[in-house]
């Protein structure tokens, strides 16, 4: 039996943690070993902008720590992820850098939504009652100390998902200097709270039916502690005993909490705000439960590692979440549904009948049909520059379920639609040789597809595509004139031949009423 | 009756005058005519360097007290000047038992087993006068540090601890006044000094301040010496704050420390006769008190004694050595992991061997697949074989941790030698937690195998010392488990400072949970007992003085728990108290061996739950220091241990009960005699004889394996 241990580290904003695991060949991954050092790098990012010296020193200390206790294991794969407080930070690179030439770690930064798909597939492995929770409607929650991020799932798939700046570690730096003239803290942070959850929360999530808030974070840790303290032994909690929780929670001193949480008071003040957020929240939803999961990102990491190197199969396929969720980013956007579907049908026809002379994955699938789905959410903005705009509002967007690159690949397609295809160095985007050539790829085949519902008209039907000898041949039924769509065929097999080295043939079938 | 009402004071014995009994049992062992003389001659000694100790470390704490205008009363009730009060009392009348011990008995036991031992120098014959004058002016003369005080030479400071000799001058030519001189009996040279005998059987000793009292007129030309007499002085040298006090304690006495004099003398010994001049200079230069002077009939500091224990030849003046056993659930030829593997392994020392525990280390060290080794280290032996093996660990490329605990009292020195020979080898050493003292004994194996990542763990009640090892009684588990594993990786976590576990599986780990579970388990047999269901607890340990348990142990009783302590030292549990320890019975196993494991048993419910460790039922044990508490969990091992525990409860030789008003008497009954230290010996070698007989009789062949296999 062939096993791996691999080591997950998590550089958060409120606490440094490695985490080893083992991968047997048995679909298990097993955890060795767990160690935290708490260090609220955040507080320096969301106060100062930038992280101080004596911060990355530290960092720096603890990093060379955890390499020796990767070699306790004898890890040899490790993958060790950043997320908000470097990602904000402005010396990012410098302190990047340092970090690799002191201890030798390679540290990547993860884009918000990078960070949260992670933890939503760590959560769907490990939270045993995971699709039967998200048929019935419910709100992932995982609330951190820089951000919280609520992902929406409704009839059993991913529906929206939001990133809120509230987050405990950032709410206290905010309110610090308030806290001194305010007649209660409470209210105040209840107050602050609010208005985010009652505006831009309220607006994304008030319209959906949820049965359960799924608690996840790493803010959570001493929160469970709590509220193990106060019923013991139990991970769910109703509305009442939620609600009589958390007032017990508010009455505490912070000496108390912080004994109860088995840890410091400084620490023990990010429980509150926690809590809070997470009762606002099941509060405006009315949701029945809320149920606390300690899954956190070294899980996610683990879970994303053991997939790439075969050890593990997925236990849920996320592709139908990503697509629903993007559907329902079109629709905000107020695209054309019925134009998209059709076009979307054809590019995948095309796609699937020369996949394997294309040398495109599954995966590159997906992201065509990403983009096929939002390429024109730019009218939104104006009809002119939709390309731009399209492309500008996919990458503002936390697209959950796609890496920062596979979004800039997406953006790319949208971008390119219609004007000329640049060279690598006329990109508008910074990407890769291998990125630029999917983006050119996916880009011929959407050209191609669109080009055959150049009317909006949806004019062809029954079209199949088929693929001989390299001979790509599209095959449809038709009535109507296909003047308009001919000359754009015709044109986009230009550029599908510079890319593919094809030329493909469209076949009238049947001609009725020429 | 109410909860509180188990916090009456009156329910509690004072922990000082209970370690008093306790020196006081070891003393009826000196006076155990049925054991051979010498180790009478040792236990005489071992009571005498353990007030030492005591004075030392407790009087000074509570001398500090008084200074620091500290009032608080400890668990009995008692303000620190009424136990000093009480200490002293009792510390006068156990010095008067010991040198009645040694004048009227064992002087002349030593002389008639030909042993003479020279207590003045009076006594000497001309012959040995002589020798004696020549060992004087070739061995002693040459390192001794005379001094006289006078105006212009101030009292000298006095070492702690230290054996002088104190005299009074008189100018030979002006005959002035008195002048008062000291010199220190040198500790470079044997204080045991062998001279001819008269007679040629025998052997002949005589003290070292004997001789240079008999010389001393040579140190001081042109004084005559108008008297002089040894005395010895014991300081409170200690200024960092013993652990077992209270955190306000601290505060106060870091602010009276500046005003105290370096090293107040708290203790003076003077022989018995000594001129009141003499004696009265001495009261008067060092400050003490009536109450802390003790006229000693006989040579001071009798802790050469051991010395004496250990002389050449006489060997039937001591018991027959035991060589710890094997342990037959360990196959030397086999490697041990593969045996842990296969279960978990006992080790009881030590009637049976330490070796085990070196040889895991030993062969962690060299096995290939071994990544790492960790490990705590309290009180190691100079040249610890274990020692060496982390360091060749760390060479051959293994990431080895180490955690030194250079808190542990007066071995300080010894401990920082090792930790840089240790860091030299490329270890990483912790040198202990800043507040706590690291006293859990535990090491854990990382080994890479075939099927993943397996930890290998000792856990022990003992330090990982081989030589205390052949004179303590411990335990050790050996496990595989895999909670008990990632337990232990988590208190390593913890040792190395990063934050503890949000659960632990097995293990309960002070100063955090450790006296939860303690009291849990405790309420838990209180709760069974009230619904009237059996409920039964036996805990052996060193000292019990934590008035939480104690009070929790009490409500125990009351509700019918039966409670069973078997207790070696200290122990402020009073029984026999109507309706509050009536169920309790405490008693004492004070033998050959010091008794030092920790077991704890606990009934429930049918659900026995046994746990052995390194703490203590004291506060300092369970609030300021690392503990480790195990459990032990297989049905047989579960099953040896309960054997060892009823053993010991019907030990009728070695045994002194706890009677209600504090005092110890041997347990005598119509049971056959039973030693408990005796039998586990007799068994360790019939465990062992059997075994070979065993493997002998087998009537299958054995075929020869691939060793590869």
């Amino acid at each position: 039996m062939s096993v791996t241990t691999f080591a997950a580290i998590d550089v958060g904003s409120n606490e440094l943690s490695i985490k080893i695991f083992e991968l047997t060949d048995k679909n298990v991954i097993r955890k060795l070993n767990h160690v935290r050092h708490v260090m609220e790098l955040g507080s320096d990012t969301y106060a100062n902008g930038y992280i101080s010296t004596h911060m990355i020193d530290e960092l720096c200390e603890v990093l060379k720590d955890f390499t020796m206790i990767m070699k306790d294991y004898g890890v040899t794969e490790y993958r060790a992820y950043a997320t908000s407080s470097i990602r904000e930070a402005g010396n990012r690179h410098f302190l990047l850098d340092r970090v690799r030439v002191r201890t030798g770690i390679n540290v990547i930064i993860l884009s918000n939504p990078e960070q949260r798909f992670l933890m939503l597939q760590a959560l769907a492995l490990n939270e045993p009652d995971f699709n039967n929770i998200i048929k019935h409607g419910a709100i992932v929650l995982e609330s951190g100390s820089g951000s919280s991020q609520a992902t929406c799932f409704s009839n059993g798939k991913m529906i929206t998902s939001q990133n809120l700046r509230l987050g405990s570690i950032r709410i206290n730096e905010f309110l610090k200097t308030l806290e001194r003239s305010a007649d209660s803290y409470f209210d105040l942070l209840k107050e602050y709270i609010a208005a985010d959850i009652n505006t831009t929360y309220r607006k994304h999530f008030i319209k959906y039916k949820i049965k359960t808030i799924l608690a996840v974070g790493e803010g959570l840790n001493s929160l469970c502690k709590y509220v193990d303290y106060y019923m013991p032994g139990c991970s769910v909690l109703d509305a009442k005993q939620m609600n009589d929780m958390y007032n017990s929670l508010m009455k505490l001193s912070l000496k108390d909490l912080a004994r109860i949480a088995e840890t410091s008071e400084e620490q023990a003040r990010l429980i509150r705000p926690t809590a809070m957020i997470y009762k606002q929240i099941m509060d405006i939803n009315n949701a029945e439960h809320i149920k606390f999961n300690v899954t956190d990102l070294c899980d996610g990491m683990a879970y994303e590692y053991a997939v790439s190197v075969k050890k593990l199969i997925p236990v849920r396929n996320f592709d139908g979440d990503i697509l629903s969720a993007i559907r329902k980013i079109a629709i905000k956007y107020g695209s054309n549904s019925d134009h998209t579907s059709y076009v979307e049908k054809i590019a995948l026809g095309i796609f699937d009948a020369f996949k394997e002379s294309s040398g495109l994955s599954s995966r590159d699938r997906l992201l065509m049909q990403a983009a096929i789905r939002m390429h024109d959410i730019g009218t939104y903005v104006s009809f002119q520059n939709i390309e731009k705009n399209s492309a500008h509002i996919i990458l503002s967007s936390d697209i959950i379920g796609l890496t920062s690159r596979e979004t800039h690949i997406v953006a790319g397609i949208v971008r390119y639609k219609v004007t000329e295809f640049p060279a690598l160095s006329d990109m508008e985007y910074n990407v890769c040789d291998d990125d630029y050539m999917k983006i050119a790829k996916l880009t011929a085949i959407y050209r191609l597809a669109n080009s055959l519902d150049t009317s909006k008209c949806q004019k062809l039907k029954n079209v199949t595509v088929s693929n001989k000898n390299d001979k790509l041949i599209i095959s449809c039924d038709t009535f109507m004139d296909l003047t308009l769509e001919l000359a754009s065929f015709d044109e986009s097999c230009a550029f599908f031949k510079q890319i593919f080295g094809i030329v493909p043939k469209l076949k009238q079938r049947r001609i009725i009423n020429v | 009756m109410f909860k509180s009402d188990f916090k009456n004071p009156e329910y509690y014995d004072n922990r000082e005058l209970s370690w008093l009994e306790f020196n006081k049992r070891v003393l009826t062992e000196a006076k155990d005519d049925t054991l051979p003389l010498l180790e009478r001659l040792k236990f005489l000694s071992i009571t005498a360097s353990n007030l030492d100790e005591f004075v030392m470390i407790r009087v000074a704490s509570l001398k500090d007290m008084v200074h620091a205008g500290y009032k608080k009363k400890d668990i009995a009730g008692m303000t620190p000047e009424v136990q000093l009060k009480k200490i002293s009392a009792g510390c006068h009348k156990l010095v008067n038992s010991q040198y009645k011990l040694f004048n009227n008995t064992f002087i002349p036991l030593l002389a008639d087993n030909n042993i003479r031992l020279i207590t003045s120098h009076e006594d000497l014959d001309k012959d040995q006068e002589e020798y004696v004058d020549r060992y004087f002016h070739q061995e002693v003369y040459p390192v001794l540090t005379p001094m006289a005080v006078d105006s212009s030479r101030p009292f000298p400071l006095i070492r702690n601890k230290s054996l002088n000799i104190a005299a009074l001058l008189q100018n030979d030519k002006t005959g002035d006044e008195y002048e008062f001189a000291t010199v220190q009996v040198p500790s470079v040279l044997p204080r045991l000094v062998r001279i001819p005998s008269k007679h040629e059987k025998d052997i002949t000793f005589i003290l070292l301040e004997q001789i240079i009292e008999k010389n001393i007129d040579k140190l001081f030309l042109n004084y005559k010496v108008v008297c002089a007499s040894p005395y010895r002085v014991m300081r409170n040298a200690d200024l960092t704050i013993e652990e077992d006090e209270a955190a306000d304690l601290l505060t106060e006495i870091e602010k009276q420390i500046r005003k105290r004099q370096w090293g107040e003398a708290i203790r003076l010994e003077v022989e018995d006769g000594i001129k009141d001049r003499l004696l009265n200079y001495l009261v008067d230069n060092l400050g003490i008190g009536n109450e802390d002077i003790f006229n000693i009939s006989g040579p001071l500091d009798l802790t050469f004694l051991m010395k004496m224990y250990g002389i050449e030849g006489f060997d039937n003046l001591r018991n027959n050595p035991f060589k710890p056993q094997p342990v037959v659930d360990i196959d030397n030829d086999r490697d041990i992991f593969s045996q842990i593997r296969e279960k978990d392994i006992l080790l009881f020392h030590p009637f049976q061997t330490f070796d085990p525990v070196v040889d895991f280390v030993r062969q962690a060290a060299s096995d290939p697949d071994v990544l790492a080794i960790k490990q705590t280290l309290y009180r190691v032996s100079s040249n610890s074989p274990i020692i060496s093996s982390l360091a060749l660990a760390a060479e051959n490329g293994k990431q080895v941790s180490v955690l030194v605990e250079l808190k542990a009292r007066f071995d300080e020195e010894n401990n920082i030698v090792w930790a840089r020979k240790l860091e030299q080898a490329g270890c990483h050493v912790i040198y202990g937690l800043v507040g706590l003292k690291t006293h859990s004994k535990i090491t854990l194996v990382v080994r890479r195998e075939e099927d993943g990542i397996r930890r290998y763990v000792h856990l022990g009640t003992g330090n990982y010392n081989d030589s205390t090892a052949k004179l303590y009684t411990d335990m050790g588990l050996f496990t595989s488990s895999r909670p008990i594993g990632e337990d232990a990786t988590a208190v390593f976590n913890m040792l190395s400072g990063y934050s503890e576990p949000p659960s632990w599986n097995k293990l309960a780990v002070a100063p955090l949970w450790l006296r939860d579970k303690f009291m849990e388990c405790i309420e838990r047999e209180t709760a069974h007992a009230r619904e009237g269901k059996e409920a039964r607890i036996i805990a052996k340990m060193n000292s019990l003085c934590d008035a939480k348990i104690i009070a929790a142990l009490y409500e125990a009783s009351a509700a019918g728990v039966k409670i069973d302590l078997i207790i070696r030292g200290i122990c402020c549990l009073k029984v026999g108290i109507k309706d509050v320890s009536e169920n309790i019975t405490v008693r004492s196993i004070v033998g050959n061996y010091l008794e030092h494991s920790r077991i704890f048993y606990f009934y429930n419910d049918g659900y026995e739950d046994i746990f052995m460790g390194s703490a203590d039922w004291m506060p300092r044990n369970l609030d300021k220091r690392v503990e480790i508490l195990f459990p032990v969990e297989e049905e047989k091992l579960k099953d040896e241990i309960k054997h060892i525990l009823d053993i010991q409860l019907k030990d009728n030789v070695k045994t002194r009960i706890k009677l209600p008003d504090g005092s110890y008497e041997f347990l005598r009954n119509d049971e056959k005699p039973l030693s408990s230290q005796d039998y586990f010996c007799k068994e360790a070698m019939r465990a062992v004889k059997q075994f070979k007989k065993s493997k002998g009789k087998s009537r299958t062949f054995e075929p020869m394996m691939n060793p590869e296999e």
